[in-house]
């Protein structure tokens, strides 16, 4: 009676198998190849190093470029809790200096600045132009975490024109809050100039808004156990080329 | 007498219960144990604890209101039907949180299909606000509040009912009086259930209700941006999550799942 519930030893030993071939499959499909590099970068870098890495791949043909790309944050919680990378790029000395202090990463070196900025949903531009209106309407306001620089920087400079962050919600990186902005799911969002340059929409920026004279530099260095030095030194040698200038200046960047 | 598994059975149970249980153990070897009183009562950590057991209990009632007719509609009927309703109805099961989240914010966000005419008509936006919280964690607790009364009705036998209207209880009065109070523990037990999810709700939330501290944060939220600026206060949150998920899990023991 029990008979057909009984698994035939040759379908264990089809299954066994195929386990068997999955597991070796996975495992070597997840080692990157010899010729890939991997990249953390922060948020606000997205499209400047999606840019540089296809020019990467262009130059050194048979490579590749792995980005990991997040909110300085989470990318150094990443790292802390041994993820493996070979460049890392974060949006503030600070989260970088966490990373260096532990000798995670080698000596960094600054390829970029940002500043900040006030930016309206496209259904607004015409309601709001200026802090005034921010601070005296009951307006949805998004901005980043406060462990990531540009939530950082969102509160020293709202806390500077007493501007009242206690009903915004707080976005685990830049391109969120830029994402709610764009959708009207917000009114008001706080995030670099880079982000207007980087957006399709037509957002309201509120030039005057004194945002501007909060900025953060972009520190970029090499991994203390990376494998693969000296693609990663090539790469990052990519920022401070005429192409990777002509790149962050386009984005809205400003060179250090 | 039960008859015994065999030993390659017994020891792959074990292996995989060791599996299962590595994780957690891993957390609770990183608790700052000495730190856990100061952790948990700062004032991001108590808004946050708060507001999670406020909006998961009345998910967990909201729930009931909608999946009891579900699940007695579901029990009547049979065949693709049957099926296809189940489906809909345990959807947000399986689905990934963050895309009903999504949809959620395609009806009652402040575009969305109905938000915008709530919005419009009456002033209410869900969106950053307690109820969108609340709307959140119903939407993925439901479901588990329709299996468990579901299979409870089944479980039941019809000439119960039949007998009270045969003694001529209205159907209303023989589901009140006969039928209610015989399926009174797979109700507990979908409630308890639907809570623990709902206390536990991620995706849906961050994603229809935003991250606004002290409106909607909820416990899993709080852990979420703890893990970059305060590692210890996730985790001092982390435990309390586990231990409360687990006390719901040993207190339901059987009844979540249908007697035989």
């Amino acid at each position: 009676m029990s008979q057909q519930s009984i698994p035939s030893t040759r379908s264990m030993r089809i299954l066994l198998t195929a386990v068997t071939v999955l597991v070796s499959v996975f495992l070597n499909g997840c080692g990157s190849g010899s010729h890939s590099i991997r990249v953390f970068a922060a948020s606000s870098l997205t499209e400047v190093v999606q840019r540089l890495a296809e020019e990467y791949e262009t130059r050194y043909p048979n490579t590749d470029v792995e980005l990991n790309i997040a909110g300085s944050g989470t990318l150094v919680m990443q790292l802390q809790e041994g993820a493996d990378a070979d460049v890392v790029i974060l949006a503030s000395h600070s989260h970088m200096n966490q990373l260096r202090d532990i000798g995670l990463v080698l000596a960094p070196k600054q390829i970029a600045q940002n500043s900040l900025a006030v930016i309206v949903s496209p259904q607004l531009t015409k309601d709001i132009d200026s802090i005034d209106d921010v601070r005296r309407g009951a307006l949805q306001i998004a901005i980043c975490v406060k462990s990531s620089p540009c939530g950082a920087l969102a509160w020293a400079y709202a806390s500077s024109v007493g501007l009242n962050l206690s009903s915004a919600t707080h976005e685990s990186n830049v391109k969120a809050v830029l994402a709610k902005v764009e959708r009207d799911e917000v009114d008001v969002g706080i995030v670099y100039m880079s982000d207007i340059r980087s957006s399709r929409e037509q957002l309201g920026h509120l030039a005057n808004a004194g945002a501007d004279q909060y900025s953060t530099s972009y520190p970029l260095a090499v991994t203390a156990d990376s494998k693969k030095r000296r693609e990663a030194e090539d790469f990052a040698a990519l920022f401070t080329e005429p192409v990777g200038q002509s790149i962050l200046t386009h984005f809205g960047f400003q060179l250090p | 007498m039960t008859p015994q598994l065999p030993r390659l059975l017994r020891l792959a149970a074990f292996i995989a219960v060791a599996v299962v249980a590595a994780p957690l153990l891993s957390l609770l070897w990183r608790i700052p144990w000495s730190e856990l009183p100061r952790l948990l009562s700062t004032e991001v950590v108590a808004d946050a604890l708060v507001l999670s057991l406020v909006t998961s209990l009345i998910a967990a009632l909201l729930a009931l209101l909608i999946g009891i007719p579900i699940a007695f509609q579901l029990s009547r009927m049979t065949g693709i039907s049957a099926s296809t309703l189940r489906a809909v109805a345990t959807l947000p099961m399986v689905l990934p949180p963050v895309v009903g989240g999504a949809a959620l914010l395609f009806a009652f966000g402040r575009r969305g299909l109905i938000g915008e005419t709530l919005d419009n008509a009456a002033g209410l936006v869900l969106p950053y606000t307690p109820a969108g919280v609340v709307i959140a964690n119903a939407f993925v607790a439901t479901p588990f509040v329709v299996l468990t009364i579901e299979s409870g009705l089944r479980a039941l036998d019809p000439r119960y009912e039949l007998a009270a209207a045969s003694l001529g209880a209205s159907p209303l009065r023989a589901t009140l009086r006969v039928v209610l109070p015989m399926i009174r523990s797979s109700i507990v037990a979908g409630a308890f259930l639907a809570w623990a999810r709902a206390l536990g709700e991620f995706g849906a939330t961050i994603t229809f209700a935003g991250n606004v501290p002290g409106r909607t944060q909820t416990l899993p939220l709080a852990v979420f941006v703890a893990m970059e600026a305060d590692r210890d206060a996730a985790l001092a949150m982390s435990l309390v999550l586990v231990f409360v998920s687990l006390i719901v899990l040993v207190c339901l023991r059987d009844r979540w799942w249908p007697a035989k």
